[in-house]
């Protein structure tokens, strides 16, 4: 367009100052910036001075090049195919660049590359357009670069403080690892010394022990001893339980020696009794013989003086006689008193010893005794006591025969009311007692009030088991004598005995039965056999009893 | 010597019925002081100051003196008629103990001037009551002779 002939003046004109004006911009563009101008290959065939001053090429080295020789690598094959793609549509491109000079150094430009198109707008050569950006990509970059190590500075310092921490923290544990060190050394030293405390003690513990084991083995021995002695005991123990039943036996040896002596006395009373039977007898002949005596006096006075004096020498001797036996017999009779009563004395003495120490067994053993053992104490005491009330009975036996009888008139029904009376008020009885008017008697009050009580008692003891025991007492005179009657309806007894009835400690009864010493109806024979009475009895067994004795009546008158 | 106060004098031979008789009157206090001796002649030297008892105050003259009527040697009615006799002793009660009250010495006792006798019962517990009421009687009731 350019080139046309039919361009007018001002034409020209214009398109000089339109020249002037390219060439002006061209200078002020050269001149400022780096400019570059390829073909449409890409083949460099302008390059300014700027452009060489940059990539440090001469314009020599870089015509006829293309732009690889700047290229860095730095960009992606994207990036540069965009580039291509954006120039090959006729398109103006615009961007940054890293390019490499010569030297190898890079450098960053600011690039605006115009495709300059041909009439058929394709692009014949392409114009770039660089300014150089290196220092404010290079600033950004340090910016960048700042920023990223201010980043890392702070990343450094939070790591310096956390590794400051860390460290303090590392510091303390050290510390306490110290610490703990030293406490593991103290604890160490500590177990060393519990560990030769331990060896001590056990070392202890090891004579300890074998002071336990020798004290073991001395138990065992002091055990066995033990045993031993415990044997030893339960062998005294046994011993003593055999010596205690000797004691009882011995006791009842005693006692048997006791009931022998009883049985002795009994047989000293009888053959005592015998004695004063014979005493009797023998008085009996004296009587007669004075009777005699007074019959040869009636012959003589018949005879009148025949043999007077012949007649009172044997008179005188006869006399003589009477005396001196009747001295006799009552010398045997005092002795026998006395002999009975020394026999009572001293029968009595061993006897309380008997019951006394009985007694103290039983005050201050009691508890030692059992059941059994504190019977037979009982026992030993009871018979003991008896013993004592026989002998008593028998000294009072012994007492009626030096006791004097005094014969006065008695008033029968009046004694035995007042003897049932005595005996109501020491036991208690149920019997059924019928006193008939009984005949007054002359005899001895004091003696006949004890014949009665011991009848009454007797009849009241041996009915006592009947369910109505009745007991009836009358008196009937027949010829000269009088004869009182005393019936129960008792348990009786077997008429072969009867016999036996009257003497001294004889019982037909045991005293399992009834009580009694076997001194009453002995004692109630003497004292009516003494004023001249009988006694004699009638029963059959569980038929009750009758008892009878006579007193003289003829006195009466 | 021992000058305590003598509650009573046991002359009594039999060593049994002695304890016995002791018991009965410590039994219930009764009597604290109780001199027991065995026969009459031993009695007589303790109460008179002769032969073994020399030393002895004899102006400590029992309150009460229990004599068996039955001893050996010295028999009990010799031993209280010299105590009833003697100036020094006649005032003290002289009790009489006996097995048996049929004892013809009994009388004798009273007649020679003893104040009360005591049967020696078998049984163990009369015993013991009468010779504590008799204890009381002499130790405890009567003034004592001056």
């Amino acid at each position: 367009m350019i080139n046309t002939a039919l361009l007018s003046e001002t034409t020209a004109d214009a398109l000089k100052k339109s020249i002037k004006e390219a060439a002006d911009f061209k200078y002020a563009l050269v001149e400022s910036c780096i400019v570059a101008i390829t073909d449409q290959k890409g083949t460099i065939n302008y390059a300014n001075d700027n452009f060489c001053k940059i990539s440090k090429y001469s314009r020599e080295e870089l015509i006829g090049q293309d732009h690889r020789i700047i290229n860095s690598g730095f960009h992606s094959k994207e990036f540069i195919k965009n580039l291509w793609t954006t120039l090959a549509n006729g398109k103006i491109w615009r961007g940054e660049l890293k390019n490499k000079a010569k030297d190898g150094t890079y450098y960053w430009v600011e690039t605006t590359i115009v495709p300059f198109l041909n009439k058929e707008g394709k692009p014949y050569q392409y114009v770039s357009i660089r300014v150089d950006i290196t220092e404010l990509k290079t600033a950004k970059e340090l910016v960048i670069v700042n920023k990223e190590l201010a980043f890392q500075n702070n990343e450094n310092e939070k790591r310096a403080e956390e590794l400051i921490i860390a460290n303090k923290e590392l510091a303390f544990q050290n510390k306490e690892k110290e610490k703990r060190a030293q406490e593991l050394i103290i604890a160490n030293k500590e177990l060393a010394f519990q560990n030769i405390e331990k060896e001590k003690r056990a070392q202890e513990l090891i004579i300890a022990n074998k002071e336990l084991a020798f004290q073991n083995i001395e138990k065992e021995k002091r055990a066995e001893e033990l045993i031993i002695a415990n044997k030893e005991l339960a062998f005294q123990n046994i011993e003593k339980e055999k010596r205690a039943e000797e004691l009882i036996i011995a006791n009842m040896e005693l006692a048997f020696q006791n009931i022998e002596k009883e049985k002795r006395a009994a047989e000293l009373i009888i053959a005592n009794e015998r004695l004063v039977l014979r005493n009797k007898v023998e008085e009996k002949r004296a009587k007669e013989l004075i009777i005699a005596n007074r019959g040869l006096r009636k012959a003589e006075d018949d005879i009148l003086k025949l043999n007077k004096e012949d007649i009172r020498v044997l008179n005188e001797e006869l006399e003589q006689k009477v005396v001196a036996r009747t001295a006799q017999l009552e010398s045997a009779n005092q002795e026998l008193e006395s002999f009975s009563y020394s026999v009572s004395h001293d029968l009595r003495t061993p006897l309380r010893a008997v019951n006394g120490y009985a007694k103290l067994l039983e005050e201050d053993y009691a508890d030692r005794f059992d059941t059994e053992g504190r019977r037979m104490l009982t026992v030993v005491q009871d018979n003991a006591k008896k013993m004592g009330v026989l002998i008593d009975d028998l000294l009072t036996f012994s007492r009626l025969g030096r006791k004097e009888v005094k014969k006065s008139a008695v008033n029968m029904t009046a004694l035995v009311e007042n003897a049932l009376e005595e005996l109501h008020t020491s036991q208690e009885f149920k019997a059924c007692v019928t006193i008939n008017d009984l005949h007054p008697a002359i005899a001895d009050t004091t003696l006949m009030a004890q014949v009665w009580v011991n009848l009454l008692s007797n009849a009241i003891k041996y009915s006592s088991k009947n369910k109505k025991p009745a007991i009836k007492i009358d008196s009937e005179k027949k010829n000269d004598e009088l004869i009182y009657s005393i019936s129960d309806n008792g348990v009786g007894f077997d008429m072969k005995y009867v016999r036996k009835l009257f003497g001294v400690f004889q019982r037909l009864h045991s005293s399992k039965d009834f009580e009694g010493t076997g001194v009453g109806l002995a004692l109630v024979h003497r004292i009516i056999t003494r004023q001249g009475g009988k006694i004699w009895a009638k029963a059959a067994i569980n038929k009750g009893a009758t008892f009878y004795f006579s007193l003289p009546g003829k006195e009466l008158n | 010597m021992e000058n305590r106060e003598i509650d009573i004098l046991l002359i009594e031979d039999n060593e049994n019925d002695a304890e016995l008789a002791i018991r009965a009157l410590q039994k219930n206090n009764v009597a604290r002081h109780i001199i027991h001796l065995k026969d009459g002649e031993d009695a007589l030297d303790f109460l008179f100051g002769n032969g073994r008892y020399i030393r002895r105050n004899i102006n400590n003259k029992p309150r009460v003196i229990l004599l068996d009527l039955k001893m050996p040697k010295v028999s009990g009615l010799e031993v209280l008629e010299q105590i009833k006799t003697n100036e020094l002793t006649k005032k003290i009660p002289v009790v009489m103990l006996t097995s048996s009250k049929e004892h013809p010495d009994v009388e004798k006792a009273y007649s020679l001037g003893a104040n009360s006798y005591i049967v020696k019962p078998v049984d163990f517990e009369s015993f013991s009551k009468v010779v504590n009421d008799l204890g009381i009687y002499w130790l405890v009731l009567s003034q004592p002779a001056t």
